[in-house]
């Protein structure tokens, strides 16, 4: 296996990305029945070949597919594992709507999810490590309803070996980083404990790098349990969001950070300085070896002009702290699977 | 022993429901348009729902939230940002406050809710049919506030405020209409209220059963609190959540109590055996002269067609109770 060696402060995105335009209107068409199964395939294939070329423009190092095939991260899981069933949406706020999945049978492992998405992604993209992104198994539970299982626990439980079976299929297709989203673990105070487990338990055996997202969530109930992610490498978390403020709770932190640098639900474009200032404050806590550089969160709440944008002067603000890091003598670090 | 069922909160909003908002929105539906389907939606929502139900209330189609737009109607206060409702996948516009609280003159978002009501009472699928005006609690609305002013250093001054301001002639104004004020209290719970007494809170409060009624749900509530409330108000209690209420009955029933058994899960979409839920009520209905029968909160996190099989639930829960 070769082992990778990246620039420092590696620069990814946490997953999605603006649909095209053309897209969103080829998928609308297609649920029209206006167009064919295999015409609206052909547009996610271009929509994912071009978005990848754009985060690859931007600069960035490690990219991922925009999620351009997945309309929501749990329904798109919901819709593939069997023994959910729709009864239709639920308005999360204002009159905005979220089709939750319900729970009515013991849940199945239905065969590969995401490795049609992986193998297209690896095809087009020039970068030597790509991110693949899965929802975790505590999130599709806390945003379902549970119709069948004794207890949320059990049901997290059944989530967890489904997406260890999903984990395994995209190692064996040669995937080397893959990010767990779980923004709901903090939802609960009192399910985190179990939480952590089971997420261990989900990324348990994986020859892969595994990444785990968390955002807009209550990071005090999340830090004291970092060491205890046995599994995990690195945590991809949202600080632009929070003006930078919570950075000295990262002292001692023991795994890798992928440091949220770029508010992804503000569309004013943050300048480089401003990112280069913020890896500065991080540095103060993490190791440079030990961070890598992406926005808070998925982007696909902004416009695609604003997305792109975004990204280049995320890369540029790295590029200034890059130089710095040069004149001590550091200019790479390798991908390591496990921290 | 007499038995009532109640919608609580509000009920989910259907497509053509939710369309004509974002067409409303995007400047594409006039007022009076909207209007039109706010009415022919929502008649066509609770008219299915009536014939189960001895208590409405409108429905909320026309609020974003339990604190929105209703916060518009007192001065003093402006639309804040999203945050979580308790630990639900729902969002609020939380409550800015920037000055001394205050029930506006001509409260125009109340006006307007009441003035559906009044419209869908005409048809005859709500003959006979009371109606209950769900608004924030005095706790709810402190506990989500964020302060801006020197007018309130402490938050037990805001809920004073909130009770004597607005709250009080809300349920005078609210009853000159013939309405049932619901007020939606879950914080009303011994880890959420901290440093506010809920019972100085509750003693300037007006009203009676007939014309408050207080719903606490989610996390468990003081005893004392609903032994107290439970001898002035209406009280709901969520024995979806805390099913153990039912152990100790004589530790929290007031005098004369009418109680709202939220016995109904609005937040799983399991349908609830109707037989064995009648069964758990038996001790309660044999302690009580008034009884009503509902969802623990509001229907608003179940998808639509489960939320009409849920009320069609409570119609055979109370058939069976009564029997
Ligand atoms: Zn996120």
């Amino acid at each position: 296996m070769v082992d990778y060696v990246l620039p420092s402060l590696p620069t990814s995105v946490i997953g999605s990305y603006p649909r095209p335009t053309w897209l969103r209107r080829m998928i609308k068409y297609y649920r029209m029945g206006r167009i064919t199964e295999d015409a609206v395939q052909e547009a996610y294939d271009d929509a994912v070949t071009t978005i990848v070329r754009e985060q690859e423009l931007a600069g960035v190092d490690i990219p991922a597919d925009g999620e351009q095939r997945r309309d929501e991260m749990v329904e798109y899981f919901a819709h593939q594992i069997k023994g959910f069933k729709f009864y239709g949406p639920v308005r999360v706020w204002g009159n905005n709507y979220f089709n939750k999945p319900a729970v009515v049978a013991k849940l199945e492992y239905p065969g590969p999810m995401t490795v049609e998405e992986y193998l297209f992604l690896r095809q087009v993209s020039t970068r030597p490590i790509v991110k693949v992104t899965i929802t975790g198994p505590y999130t599709i539970a806390d945003w379902s309803f549970n119709e069948y299982y004794p207890s949320k626990e059990d049901l997290v439980k059944e989530l967890s070996n489904i997406i260890n079976q999903e984990l395994h299929a995209l190692v064996d297709h040669g995937a080397q980083f893959i990010q767990i989203d779980e923004p709901a673990l903090t939802t609960h105070p009192d399910e985190v404990e179990w939480a952590v487990d089971l997420i261990n338990r989900t990324a348990k055996g994986i020859d892969a790098k595994i990444g785990l997202h968390v955002c807009y969530s209550n990071y005090d109930l999340l830090f004291p349990y970092i060491d205890e992610f046995s599994e995990i490498s690195q945590f991809a978390l949202e600080f632009a969001n929070r003006g930078f403020s919570d950075l000295h709770k990262l002292k001692g932190f023991s795994k890798e950070l992928g440091f949220g640098v770029i508010d992804v639900h503000n569309r004013r474009v943050e300048s480089p300085e401003e990112v280069a200032r913020a890896i500065r404050k991080a540095m103060k806590y993490i190791e440079p070896e030990m961070l890598y550089i992406n926005p808070d969160c998925g982007l696909k709440l902004q416009p695609r002009s604003v997305a792109r944008r975004k990204l280049e002067n995320m890369v540029r603000g790295v590029l200034m702290v890059r130089e710095e890091l040069v004149k001590r003598g550091i200019r790479s670090i390798p991908f390591r699977k496990r921290v | 022993m007499q038995a009532f069922t109640s919608l609580t909160g509000g009920f989910p909003r259907t497509r053509s429901y939710a369309d004509a908002v974002r067409r409303r929105e995007k400047g594409k539906l006039g007022v009076d348009e909207f209007w039109d389907t706010v009415v022919r939606e929502t008649k066509r929502s609770l008219a299915r729902t009536a014939r189960y139900l001895d208590y409405l209330t409108d429905g909320m189609y026309l609020c974003d939230d339990i604190f929105n737009p209703f916060i518009k109607d007192i001065e003093g206060v402006k639309r804040g940002w999203l945050v979580r409702f308790y630990d639900n996948n729902f969002f609020v516009r939380n409550p800015i406050v920037r000055g001394k609280i205050r029930l506006r003159p001509s409260p125009s978002t109340v006006d307007e809710r009441i003035r559906l009501i009044k419209v869908l009472s005409k048809d005859n699928a709500f003959k006979g049919k009371s109606f209950r005006l769900p608004v924030p609690g005095p706790l709810t609305f402190t506990d989500f506030s964020v302060v801006e002013t020197i007018d309130y250093s402490d938050n037990a001054q805001l809920a004073a405020d909130y009770v004597k301001n607005v709250l009080n002639p809300l349920i005078d104004y609210v009853r000159g209409k013939g309405l049932v004020i619901e007020i939606h209290e879950p914080s009303l719970s011994t880890t959420l209220t901290g440093n506010v007494d809920w019972q100085e809170v509750y003693s300037n409060l007006v009203g009676d059963k007939e014309s408050v009624h207080i719903i606490q749900y989610f996390n468990q509530p003081p005893l004392d609190a609903l032994r107290t409330l439970s001898s002035r108000f209406t009280i709901g209690v969520d024995l979806v959540e805390n099913p153990g209420l039912l152990d100790n009955l004589d530790e929290w029933l007031g005098e004369k109590p009418v109680i709202q058994a939220g016995v109904v899960d609005a937040r799983n979409t399991r349908l609830e055996d109707p037989g064995e839920t009648a069964r758990r009520l038996k001790r309660l209905s044999d302690k009580v002269d008034v009884i009503i029968i509902s969802s623990n909160t509001t229907l608003e996190f179940l998808p639509e067609t489960v939320a009409h099989r849920k009320t069609r639930l409570l119609a055979r829960i109370k058939n069976k109770l009564v029997r």
